[in-house]
């Protein structure tokens, strides 16, 4: 009987196509998460973003409006008193109206023309 | 050889690791995809609303406008102890246009976590969520809500909004399906802390805002109107007045006024009475102002012509069983019985055309059924058919009695006059536009009736500007344009019988007689002291009439003193 000889033990790992096929699982688990977790961060982003874009809609309309009213009869009144305009309506005959060059002047009393 | 055993042991622990990793993995799976109950989830849907469409005058300027706001609520369990609940209920209140003890009660009950105190348009509010070192248990909401930037102005014709900012009157009511655009939302879940996972949103539809409505009212026009009609009212002590102004050739309104009014942010506080157009909702006796349309309707039969003479007596008249007075006497033409506002020639003119063709004229001016005006509740008049007429009734009609009319009828009946005897159908919108610019619905003119002919309708026009250079109305005229016009006094039934001291007070005429381009009539309503069309309702109509003269830029057709110009 020889004796001193290297004693090998033959044990047997799982099989390579098993660990394959888990490495491969375990990468796309890694990967799906990684991507959701990036869409999880991109649709936040989204919804910072829509939530802003709702407040400047909000501030537009307000800003609009503040705009469309400084135009209206009282306010261009109260404009003239501020400043001491004592203003008239002239008669027909004292209004001077040049006419206009072609694709030219607004005419603000257009609005009558059907008359 | 290894042992038998120890492969077991080996191999044991990895499998059972690889095992628990395997299930955790796919409870995950399953959590993060499956279709879970509602328990797990919260689906969640988000209204966002529409923003309500403008109405404008026809200089395009706002008269009605969907102003951004924040409503402002409270909720107790976002209180910090270490805030001062006075100070944020008084700011909360002062903002929000509230009680500051009702605020204070409404934080200490505890009732809910959503108090709403109201709606504010300062940007202030603001101040109640971002400083945060002072104030809690505040929360806001973004709401778009209505707005008249005129008060009371036009509130007749524009009507109102109720609290789910659909239409309720007027314009608002009419036009509501294209001023009140549609709502989008978006459906999507929720997390266990309320707040969106964006990710899952299942559909956004965005929010389609409503379409401008641009009337043919000048607002410009319209405050001076209301203005003239405070100071007659006032002038008058009357209970109430009315004027609209009308383009005569294509019936377009310009002004429509009528007082008392409302603020149409404010509905409630007034009788729902008030809330009724009375140019368009409400019928009067037109007294005098009816003799134009039976002597334009003689006329045009060729019964009489302005020359014809009738002998109107003394004073006083009998027929059919009843007395019939009048201040004109002896024989006079048919320009006088204009001019001079003759009762008995006018009902003797009114015999003449007899009841089945007098009614049909009536019906052909347009009296007795709705004109068909673009606002909601307009009245069609009180005209009983000829069949069940009096003996005595021709003679009352002829004199305003005995026939109930809107204003807008008896002004669209002067107007038929002045264009020559073509009908036109009164409008208040011209156009209805979407957001982004597109035309959705436009009005033109529209002849609906030619009743008398264009040669009556001139010399009808001609006998009517003798009513204000010699006639009742000369109150009526104004420096620089001629007009033709009558004037109207009937007397209001009350209990049934007619009222010896409330008066209808009427004045309806054209400017400028020559060629017409606007109509306009007066009415006041029990004025007290002085009670004629002539001496009330005139007045106000002359210094209502040179305004617009001029604000249309009319050509002056009477050359005036300029060193004399007053206004």
């Amino acid at each position: 009987m020889k004796r001193n000889r290297k004693k090998r033990v033959h044990a047997s790992l799982m099989p390579t196509r098993w660990v394959s096929v888990l490495l491969l699982v375990v990468g796309f688990s890694i990967a799906y998460v990684l991507l959701d977790s990036t869409c999880g961060s991109l649709s936040e982003r989204i919804r910072a973003l829509e939530a802003e874009q709702e407040d400047i809609a909000f501030k537009l309309r307000r800003e609009q409006n503040r705009w469309g009213l400084m135009t209206t009869t009282e306010q261009i009144d109260l404009a003239l008193n501020r400043h001491g305009l004592n203003m008239l309506l002239p008669r027909g005959d004292q209004v001077v109206r040049l006419d206009a060059a072609p694709g030219g002047v607004y005419r603000p009393r257009d609005q009558f023309a059907n008359r | 050889m290894p042992v038998k055993g120890q492969r077991l042991r080996f191999w044991a622990v990895p499998v059972l690791l690889l095992g628990w990793y395997l299930l955790l993995g796919a409870r995950a799976a399953y959590l993060h995809l499956g279709d879970l109950a509602p328990r797990n989830r919260t689906e969640w849907t988000r209204r966002l609303p529409a923003a309500r469409g403008f109405i404008r005058d026809r200089a395009g300027r706002p008269l009605a406008i969907t102003q951004p706001g924040r409503r402002v609520f409270l909720d107790y369990s976002c209180l910090k102890p270490e805030h001062h609940v006075p100070e944020i209920a008084s700011a909360v209140a002062e903002l929000t246009g509230r009680d500051t003890d009702a605020v204070l009660l409404d934080f200490r009950s505890r009732r809910s976590k959503y108090m709403v105190q109201g709606i504010s348009f300062d940007d202030r509010v603001l101040a109640l969520v971002t400083n945060s070192a002072r104030y809690s248990g505040v929360g806001l909401e973004r709401v778009l809500r209505r707005q008249y930037p005129l008060g009371r102005c036009l509130s007749h014709v524009l009507g109102f909004v109720d609290r789910q900012q659909a239409g309720a009157a007027g314009i608002e009511q009419q036009y509501n399906r294209f001023l009140q655009g549609t709502d989008g939302f978006i459906d999507g879940t929720r997390d266990g802390v309320g707040r969106e996972i964006r990710a899952r949103r299942a559909t956004t539809a965005d929010p389609i805002d409503g379409a401008h409505v641009h009337l043919t009212l000048d607002q410009t026009l319209q405050l001076k109107a209301e203005q003239e009609l405070a100071e007659g009212v006032a002038h008058a002590q009357a209970a109430g007045a009315q004027v609209i102004v009308q383009m005569v050739k294509t019936g377009e309104i310009l002004v429509m006024a009528a007082t008392p009014d409302f603020d149409p942010e404010r509905y409630l506080e007034v009788p729902a009475v008030v809330w009724r157009n009375p140019n368009i909702g409400q019928v009067y006796d037109p007294g005098s102002t009816m003799k134009s349309v039976i002597v334009a309707s003689a006329l045009n039969e060729g019964l009489i012509t302005p020359d014809s003479v009738f002998d109107v007596g003394h004073g006083s008249w009998h027929y059919g069983g009843h007395v019939l007075h009048d201040k004109v006497y002896g024989r006079v033409d048919v320009r006088t019985i204009l001019k001079k506002s003759s009762n008995i020639g006018a009902a003797m003119i009114g015999l003449l055309l007899g009841n089945r063709r007098m009614e049909c004229y009536l019906r052909g001016f347009g009296f007795g059924a709705p004109l068909g005006i673009d606002l909601p509740g307009e009245e069609r008049g009180l005209l009983s058919p000829a069949s069940r007429w009096a003996m005595v009734t021709p003679t009352r009609i002829a004199i305003g009695q005995g026939i109930s009319v809107t204003a807008l009828q008896m002004l669209n009946a002067y107007c038929t006059i002045a264009n020559g005897g073509r009908l036109m159908r009164p409008y208040v919108v011209s156009k209805v536009v979407s957001p982004r610019g597109e035309k959705i619905l436009e009005n033109s003119p529209k002849v609906i009736g030619r009743p008398i002919r264009p040669a009556v309708a001139a010399q009808v026009r001609e006998m009517l500007v003798s009513v204000t250079e010699e006639g009742t109305g000369r109150r009526a005229a104004i420096e620089g344009y001629t007009i033709a016009g009558k004037t109207g006094t009937a007397q209001q039934v009350v209990d049934g019988a007619y009222s010896q001291t409330d008066y209808w007070a009427s004045f309806v005429g054209f400017v400028p007689a020559e060629d017409p381009v606007f109509g306009m009539i007066v009415i006041i309503d029990r004025p007290r002291g002085l009670r004629t069309g002539g001496a009330v309702s005139a007045p106000v109509f002359s210094r209502l009439a040179l305004v617009v003269a001029r604000y249309l830029e009319l050509p002056v057709t009477v050359p005036a003193d300029a060193e004399q110009e007053t206004l």
